[in-house]
């Protein structure tokens, strides 16, 4: 598992367990917490996939999915860090950190739009129910959660494909620059743990 | 039709397609798709001519959005009423569908309202305060299982209620029908929220003090400390609530010129 193509298989399973955060199940599989602890014990590193899980999960627990907002996808951040840090000449924590979570932001982005393109199908269906044929309702979800899965393989492949420039940029970047990562990093525990004291004092 | 076609495989049915009801959720007008799939094989079974059944779809077509742990109440309902309904005559049939249609909306929107208090806004944070605390004492106990353990507890305390509710669901609201909306009061829903919210403050709590305990020497207590304020100090200080990502960004750019200065 600890190699390129286990990268590639880890960013095609996240892809698939994505998809259990909003369009099917939501049985909290794609949570960090759970999908951190996995991806590390996949790769030997455990302990790195908890940690890293866990901060994810709780920089995302503000983010509520309801109505129509689309927040911070909790799932491809966690992802997208543990891809970046795990595995061989992996990108430091301090750098893949942040870079999840920005993965998560661009990955929300993009499911904005497939979101928009969606509206499409209310039409399409109610043309196929006015003309007396079959909806057909099973091809078009299973189309949808195809292309969800898709749009998120492509999103943690470009996470995957830009390692090797995360890493040089790390080893060139200025001491400063490093030291200001790896404190942010060292310090983050304590507003994610804010951020939960917090989400027990929201009202309803 | 009696209610005997309520059958446990039918409710197996509509209980697996509810897992879909947001695969094609859309802006305009969110879950209506996953929810006529949803009913599709019940329709079916209560609509045998295509025709009906197809009108019944694009009925189910409009605007629908309520919280997903919560829909399968509203399928429930939603199935008793046009089972009652594909047994009238016109112009009784069309009255029974405006009901329909109305009684959707506003139980969505009810329900809406305290499936997202109950799972997003207190037992999806519960379980990872529980999930993290139990992998804290357990991982100071060495033992080999702190990681999987912390895996393994936040789905199961998560997918025990969930699980059972969405099930139970189902047959609430086929029983209860236009009654739901009254027999649900009942429930003490705030109450359990609020049971929830104190168990997960106490939690977190006991969390955080516990890594508090076990941070190095004098001076990372003190920084942990100080980086544990920031959260409160921002809030108060600006209008809404400040991100951990904002007070993260903040952190690291503080920890950039302090390593800029030497102090670091």
């Amino acid at each position: 598992m600890n190699s390129w193509l286990g990268l590639v298989g880890a960013a095609a399973a996240c892809s698939v367990i994505e998809l259990d955060a909003t369009y099917a199940g939501q049985f909290m599989v794609s949570r960090p917490l759970v999908l951190g602890p996995v991806m590390g014990a996949a790769f030997g590193e455990p302990g790195l996939g908890a940690g890293l899980g866990a901060l994810c999960e709780l920089f995302c627990l503000d983010a509520l999915p309801v109505g129509g907002s689309v927040p911070r996808n909790a799932a491809v951040a966690a992802a997208a860090a543990l891809i970046l840090a795990l595995g061989p000449q992996p990108v430091a924590p301090a750098l893949a950190f942040p870079a999840g979570l920005l993965a998560g932001w661009l990955h929300a982005r993009a499911e904005v739009s497939l979101r928009r393109r969606r509206a499409a199908l209310n039409g399409a269906l109610e043309r196929r129910l006015a003309e007396g044929r079959e909806p057909g309702f099973s091809s078009v979800a299973s189309g949808q959660l195809l292309r969800q899965a898709m749009m998120t393989f492509a999103v943690l492949l470009a996470v995957l494909a830009l390692r090797g420039p995360l890493r040089r940029s790390w080893e060139w970047a200025p001491g400063a620059a490093r030291s200001g990562l790896s404190f942010g990093l060292a310090m983050s525990p304590w507003p994610a743990l804010w951020t939960l004291v917090r989400s027990f004092k929201v009202v309803s | 039709m009696s209610e005997g076609s309520f059958t446990l495989g039918m409710r197996a049915r509509l209980w697996v397609r509810g897992l879909l009801l947001q695969s094609c959720w859309n802006f305009e007008r969110m879950q209506n798709i996953g929810l006529s799939y949803g009913l599709e094989p019940w329709l079916t079974r209560v609509y045998p001519e295509p025709a009906a059944r197809r009108a019944a779809l694009l009925r189910h077509g409009e605007f629908f959005n309520t919280n997903p742990y919560m829909e399968p109440m509203i399928v429930g309902m939603l199935c008793a009423l046009e089972e009652e309904a594909a047994g009238l005559q016109e112009p009784d049939r069309e009255r029974k569908f405006a009901r329909i249609g109305a009684l959707k909306k506003a139980l969505a929107s009810a329900l809406a309202g305290i499936g997202d208090a109950l799972f997003w806004q207190t037992l999806r944070p519960f379980c990872a305060a529980l999930s993290l605390v139990t992998a804290f004492w357990l991982w100071r106990l060495d033992a080999r299982q702190a990681v999987p353990a912390m895996a393994l507890l936040y789905l199961a305390v998560y997918n025990i209620p969930s699980v059972a509710l969405r099930w139970k669901g189902l047959k609430w609201g086929y029983d209860w029908r236009e009654q739901i909306a009254a027999r649900l009061q009942g429930f003490a829903w705030q109450a359990w929220i609020s049971r929830l919210r104190l168990a997960g403050t106490a939690v977190s709590v006991l969390l955080i003090a516990a890594l508090l305990a076990a941070a190095g020497g004098r001076a990372q207590k003190l920084l942990a400390v100080l980086a544990l304020l920031a959260g409160p100090i921002a809030d108060r200080l600006y209008p809404r609530a400040v991100s951990a990502v904002a007070l993260y960004m903040g952190a690291s750019v503080l920890g950039a010129l302090a390593a800029a200065a030497g102090w670091i």
